[in-house]
């Protein structure tokens, strides 16, 4: 039997009639149509669902989406401050070359915009650590992880220009 | 005019993959759509008498399909007809597909199919390369022979008896799983008389023959249409094909569309893999180290049915040899029937494999000759002017000896050997630094690119636009921004945002060949280039522009072309070069257009205890001509060593009693993590192609061939002797005896 589940996704208020083994990426993804977190095992092994909730990120195939009630949580569209701007770790994703086939994209991008969070100066290890959870198979982690140290210096030193935006406008 | 090749943009996929708004196929709801479910056989070998279908169950709203359904032929078309879509009497491997259920409900949809009861007289399977190589040695003309390629030069036996010294040895490698992070998937849409394909896919132009054969519809009627894919590595370059049957066939059944969709573990269990691998060696070497004789026998486990074993072999067999000069060769490659679902493209595609043996094979002729494995092989690489296995003689771009050089150096190979010395036997860990060489062909293999006859359209359209209309796909390497570059520098370097090259659909792309063998910027950027060439010509003549200067008014000068009509094509198709020469029986001839060259080096540790490697850096020098985008280029670098990597040290399949493999969730089967991975350190040499665009060479797969022989040519260092089996992770490093020894 379906019950209500209240939560918030990015900043707005939702309310969705859920099943009890329904989990947090089913309603995402089938239900607010937010199909930028992936499904790429189901398992919790590949990190591609990966999302914030209260902050924290978690393989949201892992979270039945009840958990989340009363909870807040962000994805990949809403890790920007607005809509048509690019969080600095999406921009140093986008100039650095970490973008290969992008599936893992928005789950390291949200791996990432967690550890800047709790931890805006990190060392190259503890950038490695932070994404351990997230698996990648085409670039062989490097420009992602010189993108998160590239994103860290910037948020550092308030140098967080949109240049892919203005190229595209 | 700027100079796009060679300028590190950013890639014009980023923006949407950054912010997640890259819709792949998992992402779409297509209306009114089902969800396709393929009902698999419970053994590995048998005879498959009937399905018994549970019909006390609700069967409205529930589609199914047979053998017998099928109106076309029962195939899955590639290089043979052998493997059927849904097998109908032989069961051939676990998980051979028998039948299909289609519902709304995917949930229904897998509880249908699970009613299904197999009536099967089972047979004893063989599942094993190892019990495969036995059974060839037994009797090498038996029926268990997917394909044989053998490969001779001079003669190898006399040189072989007149060598200062011989060298033996047997290599052996497992299956891989590519692990693209976007599963497998496909739809089939019924549009009247016509079938469209939508799917996350490497050859657009494999699916479509292959879809119009088992339907028993015209080529034209089924269009196919490439959605963003995840990932490929050669996963999605023939299995699609087959699952894209399967939708079709659903779809055309329900008159509605049928997506089909592999959770991982479906994905893991009954997808391609790489070939395993059984690689025997025989070296002739004179007293001094210069290489004389090889002989080689090269057995791969080519898995229940051919698809694309031949190819593969052909790739194993010409790379065998390693980049060296061998002045008389022998080489036997076979692949090998087993019942485990068929072994497929994946990166390297044959190459690998060989690599692992032959890179080892040079640091055991080293150790047996005392002679420093960097200096044997500089005194063996191949140089400009030598002759490869195959008698092609290397006219251009030769780069082994260049790679190598800048690799040992960047590693600084003979001060860390030096500094071995005194840290080698004190420890519970053990340290070694390996080195390997490696090249690559680009293209197809002899007379490949010939037979394919690629083709290639650039569409002009208002304000200057340019399209490039190719059936290469985009599955992360890059294409979609790099072929753009190739195309505006040939224009004459008109603005980059000018032109695009989209995901290809049957209906407009022609076809430029499978996205496979790393010739999409080599084979088909050199087409575009070609092309752009007979576009900018018409254009100087249009717009009145002498043939040294440049178009002045680039939009203004298509206007003219265009003469109101909304676009006017150019087209370009391969044309042989006359001076390659090929003989495919005798495997004779100039196997490949161009080879890119590479050398890595890798410094590992080993814990003695726990007999855990753990590689601490990794240097890597490449050749692959001109770097039209050197970003894209060393991402592509990067990415390949890290599966080299999974594929020397994690990635381990064990398959069952039953035929099953034991790894099929990522929990168990273990791809390299960012933590897994050491410093990268890539560097490009641009050692140019004439032939290729602005001088370039294929990249792709190049970076698989090489990682694997160096660490286990470090760990040869530590150890003080060597694993011949990969994956070296702990069990089998114990089992082949390399355990035990803590130095102290």
């Amino acid at each position: 039997m379906k019950k209500l589940l209240e939560l918030t996704v990015n900043r707005v208020q939702r309310q969705i009639a859920v099943e009890p083994t329904e989990t947090l990426l089913d309603v995402l993804r089938e239900d607010l149509g937010l199909t930028g977190t992936k499904h790429g095992c189901g398992e919790g092994d590949c990190g591609a669902c990966t999302v914030l909730l209260d902050g924290q990120p978690v393989n949201s195939c892992l979270v039945l989406a009840l958990q989340a009630n009363g909870r807040e949580v962000t994805t990949i569209e809403g890790v920007a401050a607005d809509h048509d701007r690019l969080h600095p770790v999406q921009q140093s994703f986008v100039d650095l070359g970490a973008i290969q086939c992008g599936f893992c994209t928005p789950g390291m991008v949200i791996s990432a915009v967690s550890l800047l969070q709790s931890n805006p100066k990190p060392t190259e290890e503890e950038v490695r650590q932070a994404l351990s959870g997230n698996l990648c198979r085409c670039t062989g982690y490097q420009k992602i992880v010189e993108a998160v140290l590239d994103a860290a210096e910037k948020m550092g030193t308030g140098k967080t220009g949109n240049t892919a935006d203005k190229r595209r406008a | 005019m700027r100079n796009w090749c060679g300028e590190p943009v950013p890639r014009v996929d980023g923006l949407d993959k950054a912010r997640g708004r890259t819709v792949y196929l998992g992402d779409q709801s297509l209306d009114g759509a089902l969800f396709g479910v393929l009902v698999r056989s419970p053994v590995a070998k048998g005879r498959l008498k009937k399905i018994y279908w549970d019909e006390s169950i609700d069967w409205s709203g529930l589609f199914r399909v047979e053998a017998e359904d099928i109106p076309g032929q029962n195939c899955v078309s590639i290089i043979k007809k052998d493997m059927p879509c849904l097998a109908f009497d032989k069961i051939m491997y676990l998980g051979e597909p028998v039948a299909l259920v289609a519902s709304a409900d995917l949930g229904l949809a897998r509880s249908a199919a699970l009613t299904a009861k197999q009536d099967i007289e089972p047979e004893k399977p063989l599942l094993d390369i190892r019990q495969a190589v036995e059974k060839y040695r037994q009797e090498p003309q038996s029926d268990g022979l997917i394909h044989s390629i053998d490969i001779e030069r001079g003669d190898v036996q006399n040189a072989l008896a007149s060598s200062d010294l011989i060298v033996d040895g047997e290599y052996w490698t497992g299956p891989q799983e590519h692990v693209y992070l976007e599963p497998q998937v496909v739809a089939a849409i019924p549009r009247g008389d016509k079938i469209e394909i939508l799917g996350s896919m490497q050859c657009p132009y494999y699916v479509r023959p292959a879809v119009a054969l088992a339907l028993g519809m015209p080529d034209e009627n089924i269009i196919v249409r490439q959605t963003p894919t995840g990932g490929a590595f050669g996963g999605k370059e023939d299995f699609p094909s087959s699952i894209a049957i399967h939708a079709a066939l659903l779809a055309q059944k329900a008159h509605a569309p049928v997506k089909i969709i592999f959770d991982r573990q479906e994905d893991i269990s009954f997808t391609t893999k790489r070939h395993p691998s059984c690689v025997k060696l025989k070296a002739g070497v004179k007293a001094d180290g210069t290489f004389s004789a090889l002989e080689a026998e090269v057995l791969l486990d080519g898995g229940a049915y051919t698809t694309l074993s031949p190819v593969v072999l052909s790739r194993a067999a010409i790379h065998a040899c390693g980049p060296y000069r061998w002045r008389d060769v022998g080489v036997k490659a076979r692949t090998l029937r087993t019942n485990m679902p068929p072994y497929g493209a994946f990166r390297g595609f044959g190459a690998p494999q060989v690599h692992f043996a032959i890179e080892s094979h040079v640091d055991e002729i080293a150790a047996r000759l005392d002679m420093d494995p960097v200096e044997l092989r500089k005194k063996n690489l191949l140089r400009e002017g030598d002759q490869t296995a195959t008698g092609q003689v290397l006219k251009e771009s030769v780069s082994a000896v260049a790679c190598l050089e800048s690799v040992s150096r960047a590693a600084d190979y003979a001060a860390f050997k030096k500094k071995l010395e005194h840290v080698q036997s004190t420890r519970h860990k053990k340290y070694g630094l390996g080195v390997a060489s490696f090249w690559h062909g680009g293209g197809f293999t002899g007379a490949g690119e010939e037979h394919i006859a690629a083709e290639v359209a650039i569409d002009l359209m208002e304000g200057g636009r340019v399209q490039v209309a190719i059936s290469s796909t985009e599955m992360g390497q890059g294409e979609r921004t790099t072929i753009p570059q190739i195309a505006a520098q040939a224009l004459g370097g008109i603005p980059l945002d000018l032109v695009s090259c989209d995901l290809p659909d049957t209906s407009n792309a022609p076809d430029s060949g499978p996205t496979v063998a790393s010739r999409t910027i080599m084979m088909v950027g050199a087409l575009v280039e070609s092309c752009c060439m007979d576009v900018l010509a018409y254009l100087k003549k249009v717009s009145k522009t002498r043939d040294d200067e440049q178009i002045a008014d680039w939009p203004d000068a298509v206007g003219r072309a265009l003469k109101g009509r909304p676009k006017i094509r150019f087209a370009k198709k391969y044309e042989k070069p006359p001076d390659l020469k090929w003989n495919e029986e005798r495997h004779v001839g100039d196997a490949y257009a161009a080879y890119a060259w590479g050398a890595v080096a890798a410094r590992v540790s080993i814990d003695m205890l726990t007999m855990e490697t753990t590689v601490d850096d990794i240097w890597c020098t490449v050749d692959a001509g001109k770097a039209i985008n050197p970003k894209i280029v060393e991402g592509q670098v990067q990415g390949g060593l890290v599966q080299a990597l999974g594929y020397a040290l994690f990635e381990n399949l064990q398959v069952s009693e039953q035929g099953a493999f034991l790894q099929n969730r990522l929990q168990n089967y273990i791809v390299p993590t960012s933590m897994d991975t050491p410093g990268l350190h890539v560097e490009l040499i641009e050692n140019m192609y004439s032939r290729g665009p602005f001088g370039a060479k294929g990249v792709g797969e190049l970076p698989m061939n090489g990682l694997a022989p160096a660490i286990r040519n470090a760990l040869r260092q530590a150890l003080g002797q060597a694993p011949n089996r990969i994956p070296m992770i702990p069990e089998n490093l114990v089992e082949q005896g390399l355990a035990g020894n803590t130095g102290g």
